[in-house]
């Protein structure tokens, strides 16, 4: 069922075996999983079912390092359904040298594999409403046409609304903010809520996921830890650190002499990424090169550049241009940043309508983002002028000699890392199972989670790990040996 | 560290980039339910960005930028 606060669950006698916080993609993909496979599951959604603007200023947060992402109440959204309510529906899954070191000194590895996700893949293909997905296909011997799926996009709240309300299995509570746990034996016994009318509750499950979002995951837990003098996360040395985003800008734009080789996606895209074996050779981590027509305009400006510095060649694009033939491209690109610990999440100063503190992130980009685009470009600009299909302009940022453009994309909204997982607890929050280390019962879903981040965009890494986790959950519950049945209700959820 | 307002200078248009992007994509039903939330999709918002008009408005010529064969100048 769905109700539109937890208050109104507190009457019914109810057992839940797994408390999920949030319900975006990977908490919904988790409570569905979860509740279909006939385990009592308890939804908590800090928004409502609709997006407002008093709960969506709990997202306002302040950045700090350049370039400006857009601002985190414009980035996500505080709602049923979460980020899926505005996301752009651009899918593929991470490569097999996403999960692998491919660099010295850059800590790019998963401590699983591609492998342990692909058994997840056709299911969150199927959620997420996408195609199959093509081979890649080789571009010379360092490069490949990488092909991209399309999600219409799912809105979970919306594709999924009614299975809440009709489910017996999942409980959905709206207006639902997790504010902390209740920690007893090395385990997590119960997660804090508040709603927007300042009423308390306590909502016990014999498992909690906290599938907040990519900054969230972080700030609950580190506000959960100050008040709790570190119990929540008795070991966190990576907690907030290590965000990330994918950098997005504008590398330059293409001129073709010749009929472009690719057929252009749903999209109006091609894209082209370096081989596992090109990045280790040529020290860079992973890209996703996005080519698409160019206006007439920039075709024009092209050709009229290119006059001045290779005048034949000029003159054939220009006869080209007037059967009116496609001249002109861009170039923009997506790619993996290095994951850094000074990129982190941290609590700020001011704090929000319930009196938690807000989001301080700061990110910034380094020399090495520049490195990664200007090598794949200069490999995909070689590859072009060799074959005689054109020739590639940089932009001149590439050359270090500017700033990155402050007006540009900047980046995707891809908040990924801050619980990044790991063997070590040292350098991870959580383990490959996503369960928090040192913690009992408390596991993490979501981009958080993400060691490194690819280039490709997260939602359907994050469904396909939702997925393996709600496995994971399945059988742990299933180990207990516990059984479903009664609870004691004392003005709160209990199971 | 420098610390950046809350709401960049720009972020109103690359906000509306989003917006403009976004829809037409959306379920109708969800489009009306959350008509006045904010708009972040991506990708699709950069195919008319600024660099390319930029790039129109720039003067100056440089053969270095241009990746070019041996043969072609």
């Amino acid at each position: 069922m769905l109700v539109e606060s937890l208050g109104a669950l507190d009457s019914r006698s109810r057992r839940h075996d797994v408390c999920v916080i949030g319900s975006g993609p990977a908490g919904a993909t988790i409570a569905l999983a979860l509740g279909r496979a006939g385990f009592s599951v308890i939804l908590l959604e800090a928004g409502r079912e609709s997006w407002d603007e008093k709960s969506q200023a709990v997202y306002e947060g302040d950045l700090y390092g350049a370039p400006p992402l857009l601002p985190l109440s414009v980035s996500r959204l505080r709602q049923l359904g979460g980020a899926s309510n505005h996301w752009g529906g651009w899918c593929r899954p991470l490569d097999a040298a996403d999960f692998e070191n491919k660099i010295d000194g850059i800590d790019t590895a998963w401590p699983i594999g591609v492998a342990d996700l692909e058994p997840w893949l056709p299911e969150a293909m199927n959620i997420l409403e996408l195609s199959e997905f093509g081979p890649d296909v080789a571009f010379g011997e360092a490069l490949r046409e990488v092909p991209f799926r399309y999600s219409p996009p799912v809105n979970f709240g919306y594709k999924y609304g009614e299975e809440f309300r009709r489910s017996d299995r999942i409980d959905v509570a709206l207006d639902s903010y997790v504010t902390g746990f209740d920690v007893d034996g090395g385990r997590i016994v119960h997660a804090k809520v508040r709603d927007s009318g300042g009423a308390d509750r306590r909502v016990a499950a014999r498992r909690f996921v906290l599938c907040a979002g990519g900054i969230e995951n972080s700030r609950l837990l580190l506000w959960a830890n100050a008040q709790s003098g570190g119990r929540v996360v008795p070991e966190p040395a990576a907690l907030g650190r290590y965000w990330m985003e994918h950098p997005h800008f504008t590398l330059g734009q293409i001129l073709l002499e010749d009929d472009f080789p690719f057929e252009f996606d749903q999209q109006g895209t091609v894209f082209i990424s370096p081989t596992g074996a090109a990045m280790r050779e040529q020290g860079i981590l992973d890209i996703g090169l996005r080519i698409h027509p160019a206006k007439e305009g920039v075709a024009r400006k092209l050709i009229t550049e290119l006059a001045c510095v290779a005048p034949d060649l000029s003159d054939k694009v220009f006869r080209r241009f007037g059967k009116r033939l496609l001249c002109g491209l861009s170039l923009r690109a997506s790619w993996e940043q290095p994951p850094r610990p000074y990129n982190r999440v941290v609590l700020g100063d001011r704090v929000d309508a319930f009196g938690i503190p807000r989001t301080d992130l700061h990110w910034q980009l380094e020399d090495f983002d520049r490195r990664t685009p200007r090598i794949a470009a200069g490999m995909l600009g070689a590859e072009l002028a060799a074959r005689g299909i054109g020739r590639l302009r940089l932009e001149r940022w590439l050359d270090g000699l500017e700033d990155f453009p402050e007006d540009d994309e900047t980046g995707g909204n891809h908040h990924m890392g801050g619980t990044r997982m790991s063997r070590d607890s040292r350098l991870g929050v959580v383990d490959p199972d996503c369960r928090v280390h040192g913690m009992g019962h408390l596991y993490i879903g979501g981009s958080s989670v993400f060691p490194s981040a690819g280039f490709a965009n997260p939602t359907l890494t994050i469904v396909q790990l939702a997925l393996r986790l709600a496995d994971h959950l399945a059988g742990s519950l299933a180990h207990d040996g516990e059984q479903h049945g009664t609870v004691r209700v004392r003005g709160e959820v209990r199971t | 560290m420098k610390k950046i307002s809350s709401t960049p200078p720009h972020a109103g248009r690359r906000r509306l980039l989003g917006a403009l992007a976004v829809v037409g994509s959306v379920p109708a039903a969800a489009r009306t339910r959350s008509s006045a939330m904010p708009q972040a999709s991506t990708g699709v918002s950069s195919r008319q960005g600024p660099a390319d008009a930029a790039f129109m408005a720039d003067g100056v010529v440089s053969r270095e930028r241009w990746l070019l064969r041996r043969d072609d100048a």
